[in-house]
């Protein structure tokens, strides 16, 4: 089996001395200014209102967002309307109380498709 | 789909950078058909000349490589994340863009021909090109200020395709004029259209700069600004070379010859430098502005204590101090610290290194860098013409190769587990071997070169067009997303040795262009960029 070790490390090295490539990017404009539920919080469920808000306007048609379990299940959220051209909003039914991630990806208007992921527990 | 996905972050800013080359190249086709050749040329001979038809025509087909490989890869990635399907992505943004982007270009091929001419259709598809390009921009996203950004945006991409675009259909026209009363007449023309257009770029790209960042501060606070950085320090470079044309074209009078020749070999630096610059632009565009990125900056404080001179490490630590996994993500270190996440599909992590990993990077740096300091050195000692055994400089590099070869990749062969073939699996093993390998080939080819024991022309080439072109992708190397100021800290070591990397490549490239003639100018500057690039490196630290 193949190990991947200090990948960074590695990067480093060889994109300097070289002055070559071995160079991934982030390619991404969208960053999560707020969420709601925040990160580490504790809401109450079974119905969560879920709202994402975003540093650029984003392609709510074309962005998603999926809620995990800690069992590992996991299950598309619909997403509510675009209002607001850097938010996307939805509502999570049944949620039952335990440690959840709210594992988003959006289409920033430029093109770029950024993800990410809030933890967050419900009781 | 996993592979596509390790490498999308490099492909994205890669495809941006050539689909920004492509779109200059063509708009400078247009524009200098329009604002130089047609004022030059009599109407008879009208026609832009065979091979700038044919320049124009391969920057349209490479632009329509470049924009079909990126919708597609976008949109593969989107098909394989999502449940969405072809026709739900076929209404985004960047897919229309793209499509209609690969549209113009391909009837650009169709409309710019030898015996037939559409100025107008032609300077509209560019046009077309361009507003593409400006949805698929940063301007496009933003909350405030859309337009006005997209207006600075589309005025920069344009003045930036008449200047730096139109560099090589200068270079075409010269070699192909026939009097020097014709090229002199063509070199004023153009300078005129340049210096006009210089001063637009600077002006556009300072409003984007007022819009995007908050502070000076930011500057070295965050990636976006390191870039902008580079991106300062280029254009300042190519400024310089055009300062030394504008002189040339100025003063071209009896001896007209000679200037113009040194004018040639001037502006294909000025190309070099200029499509770096573009280049550094989309990998700007890959950064989000630093306005978005209040938290997390690297302070003054920060860039003291790391950047502080400390003696080199010149003892390796022990293979087994260094962590065996990648595990630890960006996302999870985030969430270590309480914030929300934000990653690339495909981006490996910066996670945080071990004291072992540190130790390790800090050793192959530093040697490396003492390996790099002493070519610079030889090289100066070479130059001066009191040394003569010197000249083997070239060799120093073979040692650096199977350095990074041992060193580089600890966990393959000869060092660890993993077997010699079956590191070539990993891609980011494949291309540190590949560098490895082009290290150990230009290393030998420049010794033979400087020993006269190869007489090709294109031979002396080699080792500046590498060096530069190094550079230039070094440039397209960026980590973070979230401003991880650790990553920030990074590009602050290694984007100045992207620049010197390329301002010593087109250095060496214009000394070897005017031998059997030295300029000392030129036969300095690119020794004393590998002393700055050892001395960077022998000063770089992690912790």
């Amino acid at each position: 089996m193949i190990q991947t070790s200090n990948f960074a490390m590695k990067r480093r090295l060889t994109g300097a001395v070289v002055l070559a490539l071995c160079a991934t990017v982030a390619w991404a404009h969208a960053i999560l200014v707020t969420s709601s539920p925040e990160a580490n919080s504790i809401v109450a469920g079974p119905k969560i209102d879920i709202t994402l808000r975003f540093n650029v306007r984003v392609d709510s048609t074309r962005s998603l967002v999926r809620l995990l379990s800690a069992d590992g299940t996991t299950r598309t959220i619909p997403l509510l309307p675009e209002r607001v051209s850097n938010v996307i909003a939805a509502t999570a039914t049944d949620v039952k109380p335990g440690k959840y991630k709210l594992a988003w990806q959006v289409l920033a208007s430029d093109g770029h498709i950024t993800r990410g992921e809030v933890p967050f527990s419900a009781k | 789909m996993q592979n596509l996905l390790d490498v999308f972050g490099f492909l994205s800013v890669l495809l941006r950078g050539l689909t920004l080359s492509f779109q200059s190249l063509l708009l400078g086709g247009i524009a200098f058909r329009a604002l130089v050749w047609s004022r030059i040329r009599t109407e008879s001979q009208f026609q832009l000349l065979p091979p700038m038809i044919s320049l124009i025509r391969v920057a349209a087909l490479g632009l329509t490589a470049t924009q079909l490989a990126s919708v597609s890869m976008s949109s593969a990635i989107l098909m394989d994340t999502t449940s969405f399907r072809l026709r739900d992505i076929a209404g985004a943004n960047f897919f229309i863009a793209g499509v209609v982007s690969t549209v113009c270009a391909l009837l650009l091929i169709i409309f710019v021909t030898a015996d037939r001419d559409f100025p107008t259709i032609s300077s509209l598809l560019v046009l077309a090109i361009l507003l593409c390009s400006v949805v698929t921009s940063h301007a496009w996203a933003r909350v405030d200020h859309r337009l006005l950004s997209a207006g600075f945006t589309l005025i920069h991409y344009l003045a930036a395709g008449i200047w730096i675009g139109a560099l090589p259909f200068l270079l075409i026209a010269l070699r192909h004029s026939q009097t020097l009363l014709l090229s002199s007449a063509i070199a004023r023309t153009f300078s005129s259209m340049a210096a006009s257009s210089v001063a637009v770029v600077l002006l556009a790209g300072g409003a984007l700069t007022f819009l995007y960042m908050d502070s000076p501060s930011a500057l070295y606070g965050t990636s976006w600004g390191a870039m902008l950085g580079a991106k300062i320090w280029l254009v300042g470079g190519i400024l310089c070379i055009g300062a030394l044309n504008f002189s040339i074209v100025r003063n071209l009078g009896t001896d007209a010859g000679k200037g113009l020749r040194w004018l040639r070999w001037l502006v294909e630096a000025e190309i070099g430098i200029g499509f770096t610059a573009i280049v550094a632009a989309a990998s700007l565009g890959s950064q989000p502005p630093a306005i978005d990125l209040p938290n997390g900056r690297v302070t003054a404080h920060d860039l003291v204590q790391r950047f502080t001179p400390r003696f080199p490490r010149l003892s390796t630590p022990a293979l087994g101090e260094l962590s065996k996994s990648d595990e630890l993500l960006l996302k999870q270190e985030a969430e270590n610290q309480g914030v929300a996440s934000a990653y690339i599909p495909g981006t490996p992590a910066l996670r945080p290194s071990t004291p072992g990993d540190i130790a390790w990077s800090e050793y192959n740096h530093h040697w490396a860098g003492i390996v790099v300091l002493c070519v610079g050195l030889l090289a100066f000692a070479s130059q001066s013409g009191k040394a003569e055994w010197a000249k083997h400089w070239p060799l120093l590099f073979l040692a650096l190769a199977v350095f990074l070869f041992i060193r580089a990749d600890a966990e393959n062969w000869p060092l660890g587990p993993n077997g010699f073939w079956e590191s070539f699996r990993v891609a980011d093993v494949l291309q540190h071997r590949f560098f490895t390998f082009l290290v150990l080939g230009f290393a030998i080819l420049e010794w033979r070169v400087k020993n006269g024991r190869n007489a090709a022309w294109w031979a002396p080439y080699v080792f500046p067009a590498v060096c530069a072109l190094g550079g230039a992708v070094l440039l397209t190397h960026s980590h973070s997303v979230t401003n991880v100021k650790e990553a920030t800290l990074i590009d602050l070591s290694h984007i100045p040795i992207a620049v010197l990397a390329v301002f010593a490549g087109w250095a060496r490239w214009l000394e070897v262009r005017a031998h059997p003639v030295s300029v000392r100018l030129f036969s300095w500057i690119w020794p004393l960029c590998f002393v700055a690039i050892g001395t960077t490196l022998m000063l770089y630290r992690e912790a």
